[in-house]
């Protein structure tokens, strides 16, 4: 504790600002004095347990129960995980720390997606496997304000971008248009200590796509959370709008690619074999195989909104089929095998709306589920994966169909646990139901205002 | 005589299935069913959603859209079912207009019935009180269901309580209203609510 004083008192922190996500992954949290924040340690401040049971539009879960929810409604807590406190950067008093959801005795919540992850990640540890993973974010950034664009029901955005139309990829001259926007972003990032490796022009008009350095699961969720936030607070502060809405109409959606590894503990490539043609080992075959395996019923966690389901379209980077392949950008899983220091696996699915921590623990428990059932791995697509003949491999893309497929892929269940599977599915069989009936035209080709309100600012 | 929907069905066209199916049980409305073959769509007055039925010798079939071969469209408020419908087609197809009119007025269902029935089913769903008390306001009038010290008890109109125990609206929506008033624990609501939007979709 002495310690925790010396290192605020160091860094000025006079309030801590507490941060868990919900299932949608929605930050949640309170801005906390500095004393108060140390006096609910260990276990941290208490707050309404309906604030891990809302939807995107603060509807309180009203026809899905879990026997974590309090009967009469009352408290939950955010436990601060003190590994995680950092100081803001950009408002010298403020520090940030990140939590996990738990009950009054301080166990942790099934349905906090952060414990559920640290669960998945202590049986692989278990198993002696070690992950080092990391995070592609791909936003779209547009030169109007947060505010401008509501007022104008999100017509006429403009994208921070050197053409208007078109586009292309990498192309320096739209980077020089949004060098302002990733530099401030790439300082506070250096500020709070969230390494990074490079950001780049994307295929669509204003879109960027930033690139983070490894790390284990629950620290690169914790980051990928932590810098989603912080694109949202640079975009207000430099008058500005970015979103991680998975789709804005055009050909290219945002998603968010997720490469990991697994490595024992002494650091050693646990998916490399130079004794194998593939220099794939046991191991990565049966782990890609459960990834696999699982990979419809992962859909629904991979893909959280009712947006998230436009991005699937053949050809526009995104997998179509329950598929891999060595160095295959189509496939869903696009294994790298080839040395033992970058053997990986990169999952090419989940939607830039991704809660990270259940795309990490759908991912991994899929992983563990093929290796412990020494699941067979299906043969590799060759060529594209897109633009195939309709066939069971085909993934469910839309929303109530993909919680159909959740509920029913019994390995996922078994690992993730069945109360918390089922509770998820019926909350996007509710973000599916409130889509339909609550103005939208679900026949719209394009993202509907619906859309826009529901998710432009929050996902 | 079966109801079908399309592949994949959006909420309208479940809750409309769903209401088609439960009506079929009373021997009058089947006759009429039969005797009124023909595609007719309905378009909500105040959103997109639209949904074409279609009766034939095979069946009664529920589709999203407005068909554009549709004999009639009717254009409702679906929130209000008691508004005055516009009907397209009208003039053209009067009778038809008359009898799909009559086809859409769905059998009262007897609350205490509809209580009854609801028990039956999902006693045992997880989460359930162990007992129900509903008092029809109406009449006075009481029913019990189940056995507990301490049921889930709501109060409301017949046609209320009969709207919640069969699946015309979920059981959240007629409290938030202050169609129903009651007394409950949250859990217990909650997983009344659930079973009766699941009644309303048509549970899979």
């Amino acid at each position: 504790m002495d310690d925790l004083e010396d290192w605020m008192d160091q860094h000025h922190i006079a309030v801590v600002r507490t941060h868990a996500t919900n299932l949608d992954g929605t930050g949640i949290g309170k801005h906390l004095k500095r004393s108060k924040f140390l006096s609910y340690l260990p276990n941290g401040h208490g707050m309404g347990d309906i604030a891990m049971a809302m939807d995107h539009a603060g509807s309180i879960h009203m026809t899905m129960w879990h026997h974590e929810r309090e009967p009469n409604l009352g408290d939950i807590y955010l436990r601060p995980d003190l590994n995680t406190l950092i100081y803001d950067g950009t408002d010298p008093d403020l520090g940030h720390c990140i939590g996990d959801l738990t009950n009054a005795a301080g166990q942790p919540l099934e349905l906090c997606p952060r414990s559920l992850l640290k669960k998945i990640t202590n049986q692989m540890s278990d198993s002696g496997y070690q992950a080092s993973c990391t995070f592609e974010l791909e936003f779209y950034i547009f030169q109007e304000s947060f505010s401008d664009l509501r007022a104008a029901k999100y017509r006429h955005m403009t994208p921070i971008s050197a053409v208007q139309k078109g586009g292309g990829i990498y192309n320096l001259r739209n980077s020089f248009q949004v060098k302002p926007f990733m530099k401030e972003l790439v300082k506070r990032m250096e500020w709070q200590g969230i390494a990074w490796e490079g950001w780049n022009d994307e295929a669509g008009l204003g879109q960027v796509e930033l690139n983070l350095s490894p790390l284990p699961p629950v620290q690169m969720a914790d980051t990928v959370v932590r810098v989603k936030q912080m694109v949202y607070e640079v975009s207000c502060d430099l008058g500005h709008a970015a979103t991680f809405m998975a789709n804005l109409g055009g050909t290219f959606g945002s998603g968010m690619h997720m490469h990991h590894s697994l490595h024992n503990d002494a650091g050693e490539s646990l998916f490399y074999d130079d004794s194998k043609e593939d220099s794939r080992s046991e191991l990565m075959t049966q782990w890609t195989a459960g990834i696999v395996d699982t990979l419809p019923g992962a859909v629904s966690f991979l893909c959280p909104t009712v947006n998230s389901y436009r991005r699937f379209k053949q050809f526009a980077a995104v997998p179509m089929v329950q598929s891999w392949g060595e160095d295959n950008k189509s496939t869903a899983l696009r294994l790298l095998s080839g040395s033992a220091k970058g053997s990986r696996i990169e999952h090419r699915l989940a939607a830039a709306d991704v809660n990270p921590y259940l795309a990490l623990a759908v991912t991994f428990a899929g992983g563990l589920a093929g290796v412990e059932a020494s699941l067979p791995l299906m043969p590799e697509q060759k060529g594209l994966a897109w633009g195939l003949p309709a066939s069971e491999k085909d993934l469910p893309i839309n929303i109530k169909a993909a919680a159909e497929r959740t509920k029913k892929d019994a390995l996922l269940c078994k690992m993730l646990g069945e109360p918390l599977v089922h509770y998820w599915a019926k909350t996007r069989e509710a973000e599916w139901l409130a889509f339909h009936t609550e103005g939208a035209d679900a026949t719209s080709p394009n993202p509907t205002l619906w859309e826009y309100q529901r998710y432009f600012e929050l996902v | 005589m079966i109801v079908t929907t399309e592949v994949d069905p959006e909420p309208l066209v479940r809750i409309f299935a769903a209401k088609f199916t439960a009506a079929l049980h009373q021997p009058n409305y089947a006759a009429l069913m039969t005797k009124s073959q023909g595609k007719f769509s309905l378009q909500s007055k105040t959103d997109p959603q639209a949904i074409t039925v279609t009766i034939n010798t095979e069946g009664l079939y529920v589709s999203s859209g407005v068909d554009r071969s549709s004999a009639i469209v009717i254009h409702l408020n679906i929130a209000d079912p008691s508004a005055s419908p516009k009907v397209e087609g009208l003039l053209r197809h009067p009778l038809y207009a008359s009898a799909m009119g009559k086809l859409l007025e769905f059998p009262e269902i007897d609350w205490a019935d509809g209580l009854k029935r609801l028990w039956d089913q999902y006693q045992d769903f997880p989460g359930m009180p162990d007992g129900i008390t509903a008092k029809n306001t109406d009449e006075d009038r009481q029913l019990s269901v189940g056995s507990s010290d301490e049921p889930v008890y709501l109060e409301g109109s017949a046609a209320n309580l009969a709207e919640a125990f069969s699946g015309g609206s979920p059981l959240l929506q007629l409290l938030f209203e202050g169609k129903l008033k009651g007394h409950y624990r949250f859990q217990h609501i909650v997983v009344l609510s659930d079973i009766t939007l699941q009644m309303m979709l048509g549970a899979d």
